[in-house]
């Protein structure tokens, strides 16, 4: 079994030390201390210049000038070096040096994923309480921690196959959607916790699934009212390729039942070279609703598909699909993945989030309360639809 | 030839007689395997050259080989 909280989530030292001078110890003796310490590569630098730049591999050390702080540059011998400062009168701290990032992108954390921070679904006074909500995808492992006490409805329409998640994918995406309130040391990743969870196995172990099977599961979601009907699963389709008439009537189905289905974009755009691939079916169809995948800086995803072609080929929305953590079947327990797979399950339990604040809002209502209240992101709606889906009530920046 | 797997989308005007179509493509050589009254979808197992045929009828939308979408 993993430890609970990854080691991702705990700080990443780069190697490096960061020392700290006491008050009254001049330049000249925090220098001379640094000599005998690491020897006579450190350098000195003026906090006030631009010549940080210079910093060359001979370099031991860096003492910033006026600063009473040193940095001791990575080296083998570290510890020794770390033991003869600590040792050193001059010196108040030395502390290993950690990696750091910009501000402005989302990381997880010991309290919830990136995910849940940048939609608002983690201070969102909603749970999904009442709401139903089915995912279908490769199943679920009914017997992962984080589900074994969970009422779950499930069904298995692949042949020879139950419902155990011989996979994977299934247990993420059920995991984004509707996983649990944080238990111990493990971090919150569902968006819809308190959501009355349907799993439908419509995907083989292998990943795939007949299309017989897949309408089948629709058809069970909606039949069974549940509000909000996840499907983190697709195909490509050709440029110029319109929506399938059967998915299209499904949709269409849903939304006069008063359910809302949800479908991953697809990932076949390789951006870095210029391509961007159409939005495969089944959420290419008009009555759908197409989630693209952003990263932590909310930039569009590298491999999200885009609105291309016409007739229902447009994104919708977007959501978190980049470096997202949730659950995976035992012994694994937990895994991080990427891909529209992972930006559908967010859409879904915030759906679910916004189908428990109003009664009112079932179908095309959810649709068009899910649409009109994202934060609006500067990128074209080709790539992002209406913007990043938010949580109600959720306090992220609209 | 071996059979292959078949997909019919009867079109909209047509949704209501999803039975009847049934009946007929099994008469055809189309061993059914399931439909969806609902929006009149058939599925069923037979020789490629049905595909052509079916999709001569009237009331079909269209008739394909059935796909398999996968996890993304």
């Amino acid at each position: 079994m993993q430890p609970p909280i990854p080691e991702r989530l705990t700080p990443q030292p780069t190697g490096g030390l960061i020392v700290t001078f006491k008050p009254g110890v001049d330049h000249a003796a925090q220098a001379q201390c640094l000599h005998d310490c690491i020897g006579p590569q450190a350098r000195s630098f003026s906090t006030t210049s631009d010549d940080l730049a210079d910093i060359d591999a001979a370099t031991t050390a860096v003492l910033l000038d006026d600063s009473g702080v040193a940095i001791i540059l990575d080296r083998d011998e570290s510890p020794e070096i770390q033991a003869r400062l600590l040792a050193a009168d001059q010196i108040a701290e030395v502390r290993p040096e950690f990696w750091m990032f910009a501000l402005d992108q989302f990381q997880d954390t010991g309290a919830a994923t990136w995910g849940l921070q940048a939609t608002g679904a983690l201070t969102s006074p909603f749970t999904g309480q009442g709401i139903d909500l089915c995912v279908l995808d490769t199943g679920i492992d009914l017997q992962h921690p984080d589900f074994l006490t969970r009422a779950i409805t499930q069904r298995s329409f692949v042949a020879a196959e139950d419902v155990m998640d011989g996979n994977g994918h299934g247990t993420h995406c059920a995991g984004t959607a509707a996983g649990p309130r944080p238990k111990g040391d493990t971090p919150r990743y569902g968006a819809a916790p308190n959501a009355n969870l349907h799993v439908g196995k419509v995907l083989s172990n292998a990943g795939s699934g007949r299309e017989r099977d897949i309408i089948a599961g629709m058809l069970w979601a909606i039949n069974a009212g549940c509000e909000v009907i996840s499907m983190s699963l697709g195909r490509a389709v050709a440029a110029g390729e319109g929506p399938s008439p059967d998915y299209a009537r499904i949709g269409a189905l849903a939304l006069q039942r008063g359910s809302l289905i949800i479908a991953a974009a697809g990932n076949d755009s390789a951006r870095r070279y210029g391509h961007i691939a159409p939005v495969g079916a089944p959420a290419n169809s008009p009555a759908i609703m197409a989630v693209a995948a952003v990263d932590q800086a909310l930039d569009v995803a590298e491999f999200s598909c885009g609105g291309v072609n016409p007739q229902g080929g447009e994104v919708d929305i977007a959501a978190p699909g980049v470096g997202i953590y949730s659950a995976s079947p035992r012994p694994e327990m937990y895994r991080i993945l990427r891909g529209t797979s992972m930006a559908c399950p967010h859409v879904a339990g915030l759906a679910a989030l916004l189908a428990e604040s109003d009664p009112g809002l079932r179908g095309q209502a959810l649709w068009d309360g899910l649409t009109r209240t994202v934060r609006k992101l500067p990128l074209p709606a080709r790539d992002v639809g209406a913007g990043l889906a938010l949580a109600p009530g959720g306090g992220a920046i609209a | 030839m071996s059979e292959v797997q078949i997909k019919i989308i009867l079109d909209a005007a047509h949704i209501a007689e999803t039975a009847q179509y049934c009946q007929s493509f099994a008469a055809m050589g189309l061993s059914i395997d399931s439909s969806f009254p609902e929006i009149g979808v058939i599925f069923g197992a037979g020789d490629p050259a049905l595909l052509v045929q079916m999709n001569a009828m009237d009331g079909v939308a269209e008739a394909v080989v059935e796909g398999q979408l996968h996890g993304l």
